[in-house]
């Protein structure tokens, strides 16, 4: 350990400590760890005393007694009434959970989506404990008035909450979506709001001023009018937004941002050289190293889409592997532990997706008529889930959508080769949305498609090749 | 043994039985006295991206649904701390299927290491708490101030260094000096309370 490693690892691990180490950091620091077990040791040390004084903060406060009264008034609401009240709950929660393998293949290719309750029940993961969102001194910045899927919520003192729900109140903190399908909607005090949707992670702040850090993924807000001199502040990796009140998507990448502005005006400064545009309404513009800094006309829609899982992983969910003698590229399906709401039981489904209107490309329109096409391995002929995203032409969060189908077998020669066809009137809304029902579309037909995914209930080597829209004929 | 923990540890096992005995809300008074200690070695044990309350919440209900295997005289504290140790397993075993998890929020060394840390005996781990406490008693005012910024008011670090005319990355070095400073610190107290409870039982056992 020499001194310019040591001064390197302390910043390292410090900006570990306060939540802001990039992935390379991350890796930077953990080559460190791996040189030299004093580092190990120093940051072990570091961390525990991080926590600890987190926690001694957390609970120094007069409004840590209430904190104290809820974790006791929770833990006897969850207690079982009795032992084998205990494993009969257990047993019953585990044959609810489990996927439904009895459907017979030969009655129709189609399986419906009467498993949707229990998914919503899991994939919804709430309960009551909003009061956790909130240690007793931080100030409340922002309301939950949306959300959907697997969502992790960290506060300062890393209080970790997985089981948000609408109508908890939160401080400052960092809010990630944990898997494509993942929405929330935050509305801050003053009525600004702002959803965050994917795979994702937003940290948030307001002292005065609002402060957003979109490490990854992408956001839409719809901005109240904020103080002059204090506009909303939107960093990401390569961008710097500054919103005095406007409605506008934003996607963070790890080397681009891309905005769309619907009404109003943002400044976007590009980070490596500090170059600024104003963008306004029906305007798109990318800050990266590789295009221009120029406020465009929004692209027009497409209504054709194809995957291109050839070009990379990026913007993908699931174990990425490039094309070889026998296979093309594909995404390979990977678990995803999906936590009920009021056990602890939980639930693997094995998922991949890829995002479709992102990055620079064009939005992608869905018709009445289009269908989509996915091909790839699967090693056996359960059901198929497969569903995507939408947004309304402003960035607005418009929805959910599933369907199930039995797969078809391409090749004879290939018993793993599939392919499935989803019409868009077969979609139904993703079943953790039905309570947002009256203000979400019916129909996907006639908005974006942001992104995709399909899943399965068990491992059965699901590898996705290409997904497609097509339009009709 | 002090007084006080032994009248502690009577006082668990009392509720024990009671709930035993079939009155269920007891063992309220058994997540009253257990809770903080617990909470507390559970802040200091978990990875990042792990709810400490959600766990402690799960030891409880574990401890409550296998009262029986409990041995009334022994110690309560230690056989729940066993339990919390199993059920943090678990969750980092979990947490460890994640495909990002270690890339985002921590090093799997550092995981692995506060793995090892936590099958430590707790009994000293408990008092962590009390002698951080002590040992921020011990910091001057112009030290603590940063403390107090940083985890009770929870004020930026762009703000600190506002309020001290400093650099951002000179309030971090700060931070990460205090953090060294306090943690030898309250290895040293612990140092001294082991000792001092060695000395007693030889004592006692000389007696």
């Amino acid at each position: 350990m020499n001194a310019s490693e040591e001064t390197r690892f302390a910043e390292l691990c410090n900006d570990f400590l306060e939540g802001e180490l990039s992935e390379g950091g991350m890796l930077e620091l953990r080559e460190l760890l791996e040189s030299d077990e004093r580092f190990l040791k120093l940051a072990a040390d570091s961390y525990q005393v991080h926590r600890l004084l987190g926690f001694q903060a957390s609970e120094s406060t007069e409004a840590a007694k209430q904190h104290r009264e809820v974790f006791v008034h929770e833990t006897m609401k969850r207690l079982p009434a009795s032992a084998e009240d205990f494993v009969e709950d257990v047993m019953q929660g585990l044959v609810r959970a489990s996927p439904r393998n009895d459907v017979s293949e030969s009655t129709s290719r189609r399986s419906d989506l009467s498993w949707a309750p229990l998914a919503a029940s899991l994939l919804l993961a709430v309960s009551a404990g909003f009061f956790w969102l909130n240690t007793p001194k931080e100030q409340t910045i922002a309301e939950i008035t949306g959300i959907s899927g697997e969502m992790q919520w960290t506060g300062d003192g890393g209080r970790v909450i997985s089981n948000l729900d609408v109508g908890a109140k939160i401080g400052g903190g960092t809010l990630e979506g944990l898997a494509p399908s993942s929405w929330v909607e935050l509305t801050f005090e003053d009525g600004s709001q702002i959803t965050l949707s994917g795979n994702s992670m937003l940290t948030f702040s307001d002292l005065g001023q609002k402060q957003l850090y979109l490490r990854q993924g992408n956001l839409t807000a719809n901005v109240a009018k904020q103080p002059k001199g204090r506009a909303m502040l939107i960093h990401t990796r390569s961008a710097l937004l500054e919103v005095l009140g406007t409605q506008f998507n934003v996607e963070a990448g790890l080397s681009e941002t891309v905005l769309d502005v619907s009404e109003g005006e943002v400044q976007l400064t590009r980070k490596i050289d500090k170059e600024s545009v104003h963008v306004t309404a029906q305007q798109r513009a990318v800050a990266s190293v590789e295009h221009v800094l120029e406020p465009k006309q929004s692209p027009n829609f497409v209504e054709n889409w194809t995957s291109q899982l050839e070009l990379g992983p990026e913007e993908t969910f699931g174990k990425w592997m490039p094309a070889d003698k026998e296979n093309a590229a594909r995404l390979k399906a990977i678990p995803f532990v999906v936590e009920a709401e009021d056990s602890d039981e939980s639930l693997t489904i094995f998922l991949a997706a890829t995002a479709v209107s992102r990055g620079d490309s064009p939005p992608v329109l869905l018709q009445p008529n289009s269908s989509f096409e996915v091909h790839g391995n699967l090693k056996s002929g359960k059901d198929l889930f497969f569903g995507f995203q939408i947004h309304r032409p402003n960035g607005d969060f418009a929805g959910k959508f599933l369907a199930v189908s039995k797969p078809t077998w391409e090749d004879p020669r290939d018993p793993s080769s599939f392919s499935a066809t989803f019409e868009t009137a077969e979609f139904r809304l993703d079943p953790t949305l039905q309570r947002y029902a009256s203000r979400l579309p019916k129909s996907p037909a006639g908005f974006i498609v942001t992104s995709c995914w399909c899943f399965t209930f068990g491992q059965d080597g699901l590898e996705l090749e290409q997904a497609e829209i097509i339009p009709s004929p | 043994m002090s007084s006080e923990k032994s009248a502690e540890k009577q006082k668990l096992d009392a509720a024990v039985a009671t709930v035993r005995g079939g009155d269920a809300d007891a063992f309220e008074a058994v997540v009253r006295q257990c809770e903080q200690s617990l909470r507390a070695w559970l802040a200091i044990q978990c990875p990042p991206g792990v709810d400490v309350d959600e766990i402690a919440q799960r030891s409880f209900v574990a401890a409550f649904t296998r009262l029986d295997d409990y041995q009334l005289g022994t110690d309560f504290a230690a056989w729940l701390f066993t339990i919390a140790r199993y059920q943090l397993r678990t969750e980092t075993t979990r947490l460890r299927r994640l495909t990002d998890y270690h890339a985002r929020y921590a090093p799997d060394l550092l995981q692995k290491e506060l793995n090892r840390r936590a099958e430590e005996p707790t009994e000293l781990q408990q008092s962590r708490l009390d002698q951080l406490k002590t040992c921020l008693e011990g910091l001057g005012d112009h030290l603590r101030r940063y403390i107090d910024w940083r985890y009770d008011e929870q004020i930026p670090l762009e703000e600190m260094a506002n309020r001290t005319g400093r650099s951002v990355p000179a309030i971090k070095k700060q931070l990460w000096q205090l953090r060294r400073k306090l943690h030898t610190c309250i290895e040293e107290k612990l140092a001294a309370e082991d000792a001092s409870v060695t000395n007693r039982a030889a004592t006692n056992s000389g007696n």
